[in-house]
């Protein structure tokens, strides 16, 4: 069981450190992690999609600190975010049912990122990052409001200030029909 | 006569199986820039005869099939295959150029070709931007009027997910399903999954693809090691994110007046 615990602990807190890096003007060191880890026991969950449940318990959002504050920008986030994760769900894993960990959000440049993890039978079988867009109240405005504002844009877009467009779908029949095209067509010759 | 005018100004090419398109901006020579130009398609289509996995012919399909050894082929191949190793490690093989079956370093080629070639626009002194198949790196000499550059939206033709602005930089996007095939998780030989899209703004186009299709295949998770370097995606669940800087590049354009993007 200690083992098991132990190599939970470790590797959560290596991978929370993956999320920590450096921060950029607007980012605040962290303080207090947003919360502390939650385990449960899912079981009967394929490990696959374990990993996009929305069984764990999410950060109180208005905890969240907001990033207001100027850092420097040399100073890695502090990654004593990572809060041990509670190990009450190890005893679980000796059952075979998958577990669920939730390693401490770790406060970063890029808002709050939260590594949840799936154990079954013993071993780290999903590695899922829950982040953007729900989890805080900049990610729910990035979620909520980004999106409709660029729908609005979307349909704006057609005679709107576009100079050009980046996309992944550019076969010479999807370019043809493309935004980009008809920018094309529209400078064509000067 | 070469005259310098002020205008806009395209001119585009089916290059390595690709629509490339260059426009400029501002004040430029005529007769320079029809010529920069074509020097830039002459070079992409030789980067082509060196690297496309469709021609047998090619340094790649040679050295794959073990008849020439990298160090015989083009000085580009090594290059190239340089920064596809050191794309491997720093995004911790989620960019791998031996993801699948066979050396595929087009991951790597399409940014490099394509930065490198637009270098030779710079010499032209005026706004320009190359798309490269839809990957694009852009220099507006004046802040007050840079390139806006919207992403496509992979659920409507037509429309938008984002619009930015570039002044120096690059901009890309990959999707998991590209012209029919799919992107491989290096992990698995399998098609990725997690991310139906992902752009990348950055200040390089070679790394901003490189960035954008481990993105692909990594998801959000991989943000944190791209320093420098944006995020938008579109999950496969059709969850939409972004990292902090590529919201807030929305938001100078597009916030609105309840809403307070602390950037």
């Amino acid at each position: 069981m200690r083992r098991i615990s132990f190599a939970i602990v470790s590797t959560l807190s290596a991978l929370v450190l993956l999320f920590s890096y450096k921060t950029s003007t607007g980012s605040a060191a962290a303080s207090a992690p947003a919360s502390s880890a939650v385990a449960h026991v899912v079981s009967g969950v394929g490990s696959a999609t374990a990993g996009t449940t929305t069984g764990a318990a999410p950060p109180d959002p208005t905890t969240a600190a907001d990033p207001t504050t100027a850092a420097d920008p040399a100073t890695a986030a502090d990654p004593t975010t990572s809060a041990d994760p509670t190990t009450s769900a190890t005893s679980a894993t000796s059952s075979g049912d998958p577990v669920v960990v939730d390693g401490a959000a770790a406060q970063t440049r890029y808002g709050n990122v939260q590594v949840e993890v799936t154990i079954t039978d013993g071993r780290i079988t999903t590695v899922d990052t829950i982040d953007y867009p729900t989890r805080d109240r900049r990610d729910a405005e990035i979620n909520n409001v980004a999106v409709p504002v660029l729908e609005q844009q979307a349909v704006a877009s057609q005679s709107a200030n576009i100079d050009g467009v980046s996309g992944a779908t550019y076969t010479s029949q999807g370019f043809a029909q493309s935004l980009q095209s008809a920018l094309d067509a529209a400078n064509f010759g000067g | 006569m070469s005259e310098t005018v002020v205008r806009r100004w395209a001119r585009n090419r089916m290059i390595m199986g690709l629509p490339f398109s260059v426009h400029l901006r501002g004040e430029f020579d005529d007769a320079d820039a029809e010529a920069t130009v074509q020097q830039m398609w002459d070079e992409l289509a030789e980067v082509d005869r060196i690297f496309s996995t469709y021609r047998s012919d090619s340094d790649i399909s040679r050295i794959e099939r073990g008849s020439l050894r990298v160090a015989r082929a083009h000085p580009d191949v090594r290059a190239v295959l340089e920064i596809g190793e050191q794309a491997r490690l720093v995004t911790s093989g989620a960019f791998d150029v031996r993801a699948g079956a066979t050396l595929d370093p087009s991951g790597v080629v399409k940014g490099w070709a394509a930065e490198r070639a637009a270098g030779r626009l710079r010499r032209l002194g005026a706004d320009f931007y190359l798309n490269a198949g839809g990957d694009i790196v852009a220099r507006a000499l004046d802040s007050a009027t840079p390139w806006v550059l919207g992403v496509e939206s992979p659920a409507e033709q037509g429309k938008l997910l984002a619009v930015v602005t570039i002044e120096d930089g690059a901009l890309a996007t990959s999707g998991t399903v590209h012209r029919g095939a799919h992107i491989l998780d290096p992990a698995t030989g399998q098609p990725a999954d997690r991310v139906r899209q992902v752009s990348v703004l950055g200040p390089s186009l070679t790394w901003t693809d490189i960035w954008a299709t481990a993105a692909a295949v990594a998801g959000p998770a991989i943000a944190p090691a791209a320093t420098g370097h944006e995020m938008v995606f579109v999950l496969a669940d059709g969850r939409v994110g972004a990292t902090t800087g590529f919201a807030c590049q929305l938001a100078a354009g597009h916030a609105r007046p309840d809403v307070d993007f602390t950037c």
